[in-house]
């Protein structure tokens, strides 16, 4: 009786292991290929320095995800400017994000992987 | 003499060929027909050089000059059209391989040429083709226009044996702009060209005649994003009809550019009710313009690009002349789309298109030129700005 419960048991580790597994490979691929054309779609151009449109960038982005995840999860954004930089004249003006994906799908681990995505001077 | 003349005429010929492309069945010797006076105490002259097609023209005229020394010959001149292909070889159009032969005799019924003295005939030739077909735009870019003379000398004079009696001229023939051929935005196709199109000109409907000159090529300015074009283009009006209004019915107005591979890119569309032609302020209303005392009126306007509100989408930078979903901001210059500076970093043609225009509702090609620096936004590698990117 108690192998029997044993093995249920091992069943069910493994089989919530196979899960969370396959949950993470498809939100680790969600958030590692989140298309940088997106993101570069949702910046300003129209200012002496280009910046994020904030409302335009979360906006894309969580339809991205709720599009390619049927999951559970929670976006959040954190922008910055870095220090010394360029000094832009409005503190909404930002030209670093870092987008956070997070998703409690299981009770037993919570998925949380952050990307930074950057406005930087190029070489021309 | 004559065969000083004829070796001085050949050492010429010979250091033009250099510059001068191999065309099939063409000596690729002979030289540009710009650059090129063939002598005999006589000359067959051309002031043939470069065309600008222009799509009324069917007809081309050579003008061959002849002198003394080639009295009671015969010549026969024909043409053909050559259009360069990728692999340096050439095409020849057999639609337009009969565009008519001309012959004359030099000095014919008697009107010999006197000495020292040169005669000039016209060969006239019929450009059909472009006309009437359809061809695919890269052979419209490049091509030439060929002539071929054949002179026969009499059967009673004795000719030296290094004199050529067979002539060859070529013309450089660039046709600029717009073919009929399809120019493809999204799903939408258009014809760019109709029949109606003009660079400029004077039109007459009824009692209004109105010029327009938009013929010279503008400056424009690429600053990084944008493209400043801050030029007017006058527009005349002459009318003597009480009923005529100056006022503009300008409806619509494309911007294309095309690429240094010769590829067209439609770029912006606009829908316009009020762009744009500047007229007189202190006129207003179309009865201002109306001859009061039977004369005629006369009224200068100008036809602005730049310096209007446009709007555009400051992320795609798609652009409109009139605001068309909230993204959209004012704005006073046209933006380059991301990803275009591929497009623009070599010269590129630039092309305003107005429809509509005036009281005869012309359509109007302006032609601009700029040169793309680099890209605001975009690569890395020749860009202002650009996106980096990792896991935080």
């Amino acid at each position: 009786m108690a192998n029997m419960f044993l093995c249920i048991m091992f069943a069910c580790m493994f089989a919530q292991y196979f899960y969370i597994n396959l949950n993470v490979q498809i939100l680790n691929n969600a958030v590692e290929n989140l298309p940088v054309a997106l993101v570069s779609s949702c910046v300003d151009l129209r200012f002496d320095y280009p910046f994020f449109d904030q409302t335009k960038l979360e906006e894309c982005v969580g339809e991205y995800y709720d599009y390619s995840l049927k999951v559970v999860h929670e976006v959040s954004y954190s922008y910055y400017t870095r220090t010394g930089e360029i000094d832009l004249p409005d503190e909404n003006m930002a030209m670093g994000v870092d987008i956070t994906l997070t998703s409690s799908f299981s009770t037993f681990y919570t998925y949380s992987k952050t990307m930074f995505y950057e406005i930087v001077e190029g070489l021309a | 003499m004559l065969k000083q003349v004829l070796e001085t005429a050949l050492i010429i010929v010979l250091a033009d060929s250099a510059f001068s492309p191999d065309l099939p069945g063409i000596d690729g010797s002979l030289p540009t027909i710009t650059d090129y006076n063939f002598s005999m105490e006589v000359a067959a002259e051309t002031d043939f050089g470069t065309y600008d097609y222009d799509f009324d023209k069917t007809e081309f005229t050579l003008p061959i000059s002849i002198g003394s020394g080639y009295n009671d010959w015969t010549f026969t001149c024909t043409a053909g059209v050559y259009a360069p292909k990728d692999d340096g070889t050439y095409d020849t159009y057999p639609d337009n391989g009969d565009m008519g032969t001309y012959t004359f005799t030099v000095g014919k019924d008697g009107n010999e040429i006197m000495h020292g003295k040169t005669e000039t005939y016209e060969a006239k030739f019929t450009v059909g083709f472009f006309k009437n077909k359809d061809y695919e735009r890269e052979i419209w870019e490049h091509l030439y226009l060929v002539f071929f003379i054949d002179g026969t000398a009499p059967s009673d004079k004795v000719i030296p044996d290094d004199t050529p009696t067979s002539y060859t001229f070529y013309s450089e023939f660039i046709l600029r702009g717009f073919g009929k051929y399809k120019v493809k935005a999204g799903t939408k196709e258009f014809y760019p060209i109709d029949d109606h199109i003009v660079f400029g000109g004077t039109r007459e409907n009824g009692n209004v005649t109105e010029t327009v000159d938009f013929s010279s090529t503008k400056d424009a300015i690429c600053e990084e994003k944008y493209l400043s074009i801050n030029d007017s283009f006058d527009i005349a009006y002459t009318a003597t009809d009480r009923e005529y209004s100056a006022s503009p019915n300008i409806i619509d107005a494309w911007i294309y550019v095309v690429d240094p591979n010769n590829y067209f890119e439609y770029m912006h569309s606009a829908s316009v009710d009020n762009f744009a032609i500047s007229l007189d302020h202190e006129k207003k209303n179309s009865n201002d313009y109306i001859d009061k005392d039977g004369n005629t009126v006369q009224v200068t306007g100008s036809f602005w690009v730049g310096g209007e509100t446009y709007w555009v989408d400051p992320s795609t930078l798609t652009m409109s002349l009139k605001q068309e979903t909230r993204f959209y901001e004012e704005t006073t210059n046209f933006y380059f789309k991301v990803g275009y500076y591929d497009l623009i970093k070599e010269n590129c043609e630039f092309y305003f298109v107005a429809k509509d225009v005036g009281y005869n509702e012309a359509t109007y090609i302006i032609p601009l030129n700029f040169l793309g620096d680099h890209d605001y936004y975009g690569s890395c590698l020749d860009s202002d700005y650009c996106m980096h990117y990792g896991r935080g």
